[in-house]
């Protein structure tokens, strides 16, 4: 072995340090750290997963679901495909952030709820600050949910809009809203459901997570859970929707 | 608490645990590089890789092995992506495609973690463990190790040794890497990041009567490694920003202090190995000053959010995440771009031109604020010889620095190391802007457009891995040029430190005079960031000029 030529027993070497590693750092730790998370922390190490009555999952609390029906025009192209996904929001649900994606058949993108929320294809639009379609479809969702989270008693204006509510998440699976657009779609919520606004409220201020240790993050309230929470405390059968523009025909 | 106190809490609280961890942890590495004992479990493995524990090399052979490995890792990773579907637990995840799988191996070998695919989407199990982990552990300790030698150059007199790289590659593996990974691992979990093989594809029944998979993963074992290792690949195409790889504001934080902790203790690590704690202190400060005003210059711009869409939007969370909010973002952009992580919280695409503009240019700086393991301490030690050379010239002396004398030979390796990766980076994105597919890749037209392309290769050069991700990169031009790139961006630099390292440790030492100037004041310290400024500056400020600038200062 060792008449060999050191270029020759250094690449050997290097063949089975690689193997040795690939055991220890690419067999033996995940499965330890599965084994010690499985053990110690099953919730968790199983994605948070929320479960009903008859131990069905329903939820990971860590991830954003869509709550939208296609309108009937574009049916056909709610697939959640990764094609197109247009789709109109439901007026009883907290709508998370919303999804802007290309339309292969425009070449441009537009906004496209059923997109959001797709947990095998995530990230956002990477669309740059100074970006024109950006600014469209930013001005579009204003008025979206202007119209949308008016009620016959309060009124929302396209300024007052959050401006978490009109731009995507950098996942498009997160389940956070701001208090503040959470707060906005309250009374949505109450006048479709048939409930006193206090009991929105209520909802939202039990789903809200603070800053960690008050100084860590951002409070978020989460749509995930706060919907789940709304379904079974004041269950409705109310399943209209609000027609939104998609930005694909202007 | 307003937003913007809380923001000023959350660094300081970054700032106060990596203080305190520098001492110890800084201390702890340099017994690992130094220690004469080996550990049995050591000596076992040494064993089982047929290397001689205690011959010392010269730095040719060292740097042969830290090729050796490398060519054997892009092979081994290379093999596994491309046979990934005859492989067991790969979720029926087709092969890679073969420029793809040759991009993706170079990536992951080189530290960088660069990503044309997208992970939930693409790989298994297998692929993820037993190809890119193993990576993320071996690539960081290789850098660690390579930074080893030009501190015992400076140590070591009158030998032409520059230690075992085997020793300190299986050493930091064994004793750093893996026992922290475990540790802040398992916090990782608690803290909500999934770590699972049974049911990763559970299906979830949603409120509207869809149901859909759920890909949870194995990643807490990925994601700590992916910060403590400063690579950076995600394991889901959102990469941190995915509320999987990072839950809430509490694991952002910990993901940020993770990816800074090695490279803002090296310092001491330096200062102890070579006897001086106040030289550390120089480092980890100069260090400290660039990530702080880099950090308040981000979040400035972020919290200004210039842009005519950004105007519109009242803010800039387009691309970022409510439980972070604008100050973990931009915190998180400018830690893992002065390092060479490229993990990314928020996509930085879609960042306000200036905010995206100071990503771009932390990554310019050669990432040495703290950097990427090893490598960013090594990339601060040769501007600090350019320093001590540029002060010599000043008052007419011989420079000197930590008693071995600056000489044509040790200049022409520093003056080397510092062209060869911005040439990379430059030259790469002239190509790209030169050839129409190239630019067909581009998600945004005008000025931000080639600020995708210089960030593309800036980030590729310099082994950072982040991407201002609107630019599609899976295609055939993207996927060879960046594996070129990213290749010669990791080892040539590497080599020149070689070199250097074994250039220093033949001399012998010298004593300090009256005429040496001083390496362990404030006024080095001020001296050297202004070298790091121009140096950049001057290299860079054309490149700036056409993309960032041109779109920010409309």
């Amino acid at each position: 072995m060792s008449r060999l030529p050191g270029a020759v027993l250094r690449h050997l070497a290097a063949i089975r340090a690689m193997l040795v590693f690939t055991v220890i750092t690419g067999i033996a730790y995940p499965l330890v750290m599965t084994g010690i998370g499985q053990a110690a922390f099953h919730n968790q190490a199983d994605g948070s997963l929320i479960t009903n009555g008859s131990g069905q999952a329903i939820a990971s609390k860590l991830l954003c679901q869509t709550y939208v029906n296609p309108s009937s025009a574009e049916a056909a192209l709610n697939k959640k495909d990764g094609v197109t996904g247009y789709a109109d929001p439901i007026d009883k649900y907290f709508q998370s952030r919303p999804t802007y994606s290309t339309d292969p058949a425009l070449g441009r993108y537009t906004i496209q709820l059923a997109n959001g929320c797709t947990y095998t294809a995530t990230g956002s639009n990477n669309l740059g600050p100074n970006n024109d379609n950006l600014t469209e479809l930013i001005t579009l969702m204003r008025a979206n949910m202007a119209a949308f989270d008016s009620t016959d008693t309060t009124t929302v204006t396209a300024a007052q809009v959050a401006t978490d509510a009109v731009t995507e998440s950098g996942s498009d699976v997160e389940p956070y809203i701001t208090p503040l657009n959470a707060d906005q779609q309250a009374a949505r919520i109450a006048q479709t459901r048939g409930i006193t606004l206090t009991q929105v409220k209520a909802l939202i201020q039990a789903n809200t997570t603070g800053r960690d240790i008050g100084i860590l993050g951002e409070p978020g309230v989460n749509t995930t859970t706060l919907n789940i929470a709304l379904d079974k405390q004041y269950p409705s059968n109310n399943t209209s929707t609000t027609a939104f523009q998609t930005g694909a025909t202007s | 608490m307003s937003v913007a106190a809380a923001g000023w809490l959350q660094a300081g609280l970054l700032v106060f645990a990596l203080a305190v961890t520098y001492r110890p942890l800084g201390d702890y590495m340099a017994h690992i590089l130094s220690s004469a004992r080996h550990w049995r479990v050591e000596k076992g493995l040494y064993r089982l890789m047929g290397v001689d524990a205690d011959a010392d090399q010269t730095w040719p052979v060292y740097i042969r092995s830290v090729l050796a490995i490398s060519v054997v890792g892009v092979l081994l990773l290379y093999a596994i992506l491309r046979l990934q579907d005859h492989l067991m637990l790969s979720l029926g995840m087709p092969a890679m495609q073969a420029n793809l799988a040759y991009n993706t191996a170079s990536s992951f070998v080189t530290n960088t973690n660069w990503q044309n695919y997208a992970g939930e989407s693409a790989l298994g199990y297998t692929a993820q463990f037993a190809g890119l982990a193993v990576q993320n552990f071996v690539s960081a300790a290789v850098g660690i190790a390579v930074v080893a030698t030009l501190i015992r150059g400076f140590t070591r007199t009158q030998t032409d040794r520059v230690g075992n790289f085997w020793v300190d590659l299986t050493r930091l593996i064994v004793r750093l890497m893996l026992p922290f990974s475990i540790v802040f691992g398992i916090v990782l979990i608690a803290a909500g990041i999934p770590q699972e093989l049974a049911s990763h594809l559970a299906t979830v029944h949603t409120l509207t009567g869809g149901s859909g998979p759920l890909y949870t993963g194995a990643t807490a074992s990925q994601e700590v490694i992916k910060e403590l290792g400063t690579n950076g690949g995600g394991i889901f195409n959102a990469n941190s920003a995915h509320p999987f790889e990072n839950p809430n504001g509490f694991t952002n934080w910990l993901e940020i202090y993770l990816l800074l902790c090695i490279g803002f203790s090296l310092p001491r690590t330096f200062g102890k190995m070579v006897g001086s704690h106040r030289q550390g202190y120089v480092i980890a400060g100069v260090m400290g000053v660039i990530w702080a005003g880099s950090a308040a210059t981000m979040t400035w711009m972020e919290e200004r959010h210039w842009g005519s869409a950004l105007a519109v939007a009242g803010s800039s969370m387009n691309g970022k995440e409510v439980r972070f909010g604008i100050p973990g973002s931009a915190l998180f952009a400018t830690s893992t771009t002065l390092t060479s992580t490229g993990a990314v919280d928020s996509m930085h695409d879609s960042y306000s031109a200036l905010g995206g503009g100071t990503a771009i240019f932390d990554m310019m700086l050669g990432e040495i604020a703290p950097g990427g393991t090893g490598s960013g301490l090594y990339g601060m030690l040769i501007l600090a010889i350019v320093t001590v050379f540029i002060a010599g010239l000043m008052v007419g002396r011989t420079p000197e620095y930590l008693g071995k004398k600056i000489r044509p030979a040790e200049m022409k390796y520093a003056a080397l190391y510092i062209l060869a990766t911005p040439s990379v980076a430059l030259i790469f994105s002239g190509i790209a802007m030169a050839s129409t597919s190239a630019r067909n890749s581009m998600n945004n037209s005008g000025p931000h457009g080639f600020s995708e392309v210089l960030y593309a290769f800036t980030s590729m050069a310099n082994n950072n891995g982040s991407a201002f991700a609107g630019l599609n990169g899976n295609t055939d031009f993207w996927n060879t040029t960046g594996g070129i790139a990213m290749t010669l961006g990791r080892f040539l630099p590497m080599v020149f430190v070689l070199a250097l390292a074994g250039s220093l440790a033949r001399q012998r030492h010298t004593p300090a005079s009256v005429g040496t100037l001083k390496t362990h004041t404030p006024l080095f310290a001020g001296l050297l960031t202004g070298v790091v400024f121009i140096v950049v500056g001057l290299t860079y400020f054309p490149a700036l000029a056409l993309g960032p600038l041109a779109e920010g200062l409309k």
